[in-house]
């Protein structure tokens, strides 16, 4: 307890703040995947942590990662195979050739 | 002494993690970037451990670094082209971007330092693994099985996205 | 008593037209039995009506046609002697033009819609003569409006008579928006369009005289007096028994009959009477002067008959109320009949110029005969109808001191003495000056027949407001206003001015003793007074053009501005949207960050209610 909670939540919101910059600027599908990994991990960090801070005794916070967690590797899973499709259609994986909502 | 410990490795981790989550985004090798973002899952399981959040931890490590990053690792070596892609996006969108996300983190730690978040100094739970599995089966038993179903059409999902389709 | 076959008076015709509207065009010629039945119809129950009336009988029959609130709208029957006595000569006339017209429309392809506008015109006609409330008055003399214009447009082929037809409208119109106004007016102060209590109310003289001034105006239109006046040479484009029926018998005296009808009202504010009587004798005097130069058969009884309407508002405005009103009846029978009688010569000679024409005489015996009657009753010569009525016109302007006005009724009796007869002498007598004719011949049965009666009521219609008949006419419409007592100076003036008037006719148009060319065709007064006092073109530059300027900068107007207006709200609406269509690039991480941005905001403003600052 010696480390303040805000300090979790500022380092969690500097990774979180990483992560989306991955998330808007990198052309390349699985890069972004990794980013929004990153969000994820960042959001666990608070969820935990104020799972320790504000209720120690009941661990709801840590359910939360925890399906979080199920939830990060189930989208991997999915995102991994669109990323896959994509690639095998053409050829790549640079997002700026995905762009049929164009006007 | 105790204290100074946790503080070093607080901003050990906090270094770390920061340093690896730059380089995952930045990284133009995505074999080095799945590398970094196994590093940063296991610091993060450090926080985790920080936070003595035991299960969650060793959770953060078999599901993360035992099972995603090796996904991962797997499909970018299934697809050859898949590195040097371009890197760099339009120069307004990276100047937006940045611009909106410095604003938004700064926001989001304006908002923790001022707020006066209420600290609770009962006891921590000794054996979490335990409570973790009791509350599965409690409280939150419908979401547990929702989160199987759900794994289970995620695996559906990506065997079919992903099936190579059989020309005749 | 009551006489719940007046309602019928006015059904019969309008039943007649509803008949004649859908069957019209399959029966073709037999439409007129249709129409002339129902007039008939109407003709012996509004004799009956006077025969109730003439037995003492006065009443009301209402009914209510919409309640708002406090305000019903009724419409009803009145029954006086001005009504019993308008009916009769509204339903009459009507009976013997229909009758007339089955000669004179032969074979014309729109006989029954012809016959049908005839008939819904005698039923709004009646509906006016009725009406014991102003809203119902307006109604009908709108509905005549309407119908008179359809009728003078009836040959809408050609476009002069579109055009007249237009013009009378329009110009009648004008009038009546004053009429609306002195409803309006009299709404407001009175709460009431009821005649009966409103002429039992009080007004300040000064609002009496602008009510009554606003509704003379809609007489003006109507009855075209000076100003507006010139829709009705115009309207002479329509066929000639229509003419006979609205634009000399009937519609052009409903403006008479307003005024005669509203007459309490107008003298609770005595200066609107003389008003009238002013614009009255201006009109009856310049109506004169260019009968004087007109060549047209119709536009020459056009003209008298203006003149004569001038007469009949001269007549009210001096006070002599019940000469005005018996002039009205009067001439309605000889005016009737002299366009019938132009009529039956048009028929015959198919032309209207007067010196195409001569020698009729010995072609058309009946048309002729009851031509010069009608003329003599015109021009004032005792003992013709109209003799008798403009004496007493002429009397009330001298016994109420209007001397002046006294003065120009005398001077334009002798115009009309000399153009009624100039007319007479060109047309019937001296030699054929055209070769058409040859094929002259007298008019059919159904045309000369109500010739001959109207000839009789020409000649004996007045004798009943003589004072052989002790002026029975005027103490049976007018109690209040007894004749006055024979003046043998103006009896003997008006005599002698006609006289001379028909003489000089005589000499010059009958006789070769006259040189050609007494004022020659370039006299500035001749150009002046034949071209109608420049009244037409006055309006086409006064009025008219600047319309078309006006009409024209509001077309501009309406083109750059409002046009620009709102094809500038579409242009700007596209360029928002082609400069917005910009945001969606397609990128997903566009997007994305749109959201974040929104996020953002989302967070900044959440922060009111988390009491954060």
């Amino acid at each position: 307890m010696v480390i303040p909670l805000s300090w979790y939540l500022i380092v969690s919101a500097i990774l979180f703040g990483i992560g989306l910059i991955g998330v808007l600027l990198r052309q390349n599908a699985v890069t972004i995947l990794f980013s929004v990994e990153i969000m994820l991990n960042a959001a666990n960090i608070n969820l935990v942590a104020f799972s320790r801070y504000v209720t120690p005794s009941v661990i709801s916070g840590q359910m939360f990662a925890l399906f979080v967690m199920a939830i990060a590797a189930s989208e991997v899973a999915v995102g991994l195979a669109i990323v896959l499709t994509i690639y095998r259609n053409v050829q790549s994986v640079d997002i700026d050739r995905i762009n049929i909502f164009k006007w | 002494m105790n204290d100074i410990i946790t503080y070093i490795i607080f901003f050990g981790l906090s270094a770390v993690a920061i340093i690896s989550a730059l380089a995952i985004i930045t990284r133009r090798n995505l074999f080095h970037a799945a590398m970094f973002l196994g590093l940063l899952m296991l610091v993060v399981a450090g926080f985790y451990f920080l936070l003595d959040a035991d299960l969650v931890g060793i959770m953060q490590v078999f599901v993360y670094v035992g099972g995603v990053i090796v996904v991962l690792l797997f499909g970018i070596m299934m697809t050859s082209q898949m590195t040097n892609v371009r890197m760099v996006s339009a120069i307004k969108q990276k100047v937006f971007t940045i611009l909106a996300v410095a604003g938004f983190v700064a926001l989001l730690v304006s908002v923790f330092t001022k707020v006066n978040l209420s600290v609770s100094n009962a006891a921590v739970p000794k054996d979490t693994t335990s409570l973790v599995g009791k509350l599965f089966m409690t409280n939150y038993i419908l979401p547990f099985e929702v989160m199987s179903v759900l794994l289970l059409a995620a695996l559906i999902g990506a065997i079919v996205i992903a099936r190579q389709e059989v020309k005749q | 008593m009551l006489a719940y076959y007046l309602p019928l008076i006015v059904l019969v015709p309008i039943l007649s037209f509803i008949t004649l509207v859908i069957f019209g065009k399959r029966w073709g010629g037999k439409s007129a039995y249709v129409s002339i039945a129902a007039v008939l119809i109407s003709l012996g129950l509004s004799i009956k009506a006077l025969i109730d009336v003439l037995g003492g009988l006065s009443t009301k029959v209402l009914f209510t046609w919409a309640s708002i609130g406090s305000f019903h709208i009724t419409f009803g029957f009145l029954l006086d002697p001005l009504s019993a006595m308008m009916l009769v000569v509204v339903t009459l006339v009507s009976a013997l033009v229909q009758i007339f017209s089955m000669g004179y429309m032969h074979g014309d392809k729109r006989y029954g819609w012809f016959y049908a506008c005839l008939s819904m015109f005698t039923a709004s006609m009646l509906l006016l003569v009725f009406a014991p409330n102003y809203v119902q008055m307006y109604m009908a003399w709108e509905g005549v409006g309407v119908f008179s214009y359809l009728l003078i447009g009836f040959w809408f082929e050609k476009r002069s008579a579109s055009q007249a037809a237009k013009k009378a409208f329009m110009v009648t119109r004008v009038g009546d928006l004053g009429f609306a106004i002195a409803l309006i007016l009299l709404y407001v102060h009175a709460g009431t369009l009821d005649m009966g209590k409103l002429f039992a109310m009080h007004f300040a003289p000064a609002l009496a005289a602008t009510i009554s001034i606003l509704m003379f105006f809609g007489a003006v239109g109507k009855s075209a007096q000076f100003p507006l006046h010139v829709w009705l040479p115009d309207a002479m484009e329509g066929p000639t028994p229509v003419s006979a029926l609205i634009h000399a018998a009937t519609m052009v005296a409903a403006g008479v009959y307003l005024v005669a009808r509203s007459y309490p009202l107008f003298e609770k504010g005595p200066a609107s009477l003389e008003f009238v009587a002013v614009i009255g004798t201006i009109t009856a005097f310049m109506a004169a002067t260019i009968a004087l130069t007109a060549t047209d058969i119709k536009k020459v009884l056009a003209y008298s008959t203006i003149s004569q309407l001038g007469y009949m508002m001269m007549g009210l405005g001096v006070g002599a109320f019940a000469a005005g009103a018996f002039h009205l009846f009067t001439h309605a029978f000889f005016k009737a009949l002299l366009f019938l009688g132009a009529g039956s010569v048009i028929h015959a000679v198919h032309s209207q110029e007067i010196f195409e024409m001569g020698g009729l005489w010995k072609k058309m015996k009946i048309t002729s005969i009851t031509f010069i009657i009608g003329g003599l009753a015109l021009a004032g010569v005792p003992p013709f109808a109209g003799f008798w009525s403009k004496d007493e016109i002429l009397l009330g302007a001298y016994t109420s001191g209007h001397t002046v006005i006294f003065w120009i009724g005398i001077l334009t009796a002798l115009l009309t003495a000399f153009y009624t007869f100039r007319l007479i002498f060109v047309v019937f007598f001296g030699q054929p000056r055209a070769d058409h004719h040859g094929h002259a011949h007298e008019s059919p049965a159904v045309m000369s027949i109500p010739l001959l009666i109207l000839g009789f009521f020409a000649l004996t219609a007045g004798l009943l407001g003589s004072p052989f008949m002790h002026n029975a006419f005027q103490g049976f419409i007018a109690p209040g206003h007894e004749a006055e007592a024979i003046n043998p100076l103006v009896m003997g003036l008006s005599v002698a001015v006609a006289l001379i008037g028909i003489t000089a006719a005589w000499l010059k148009y009958g006789t070769q003793l006259l040189p050609e060319n007494i004022i020659g065709k370039n006299n500035p007064v001749y150009k002046l007074v034949a071209n109608k006092y420049y009244m037409d073109e006055l309006y086409q530059y006064v009025l008219i053009t600047p319309t078309h300027v006006l009409a024209r900068f509001v077309l501009k107007f309406d083109q750059i501005v409002v046009d620009g207006i709102v094809n500038g709200v579409a242009k700007a609406t596209a360029a928002f949207g082609s400069g917005m269509k910009r945001l969606q690039t397609g990128y997903v991480q566009n997007y994305a960050l749109f959201m974040l941005v929104g996020l953002i905001i989302l967070i900044i403003w959440s922060f009111r209610f988390l009491g954060i600052h």
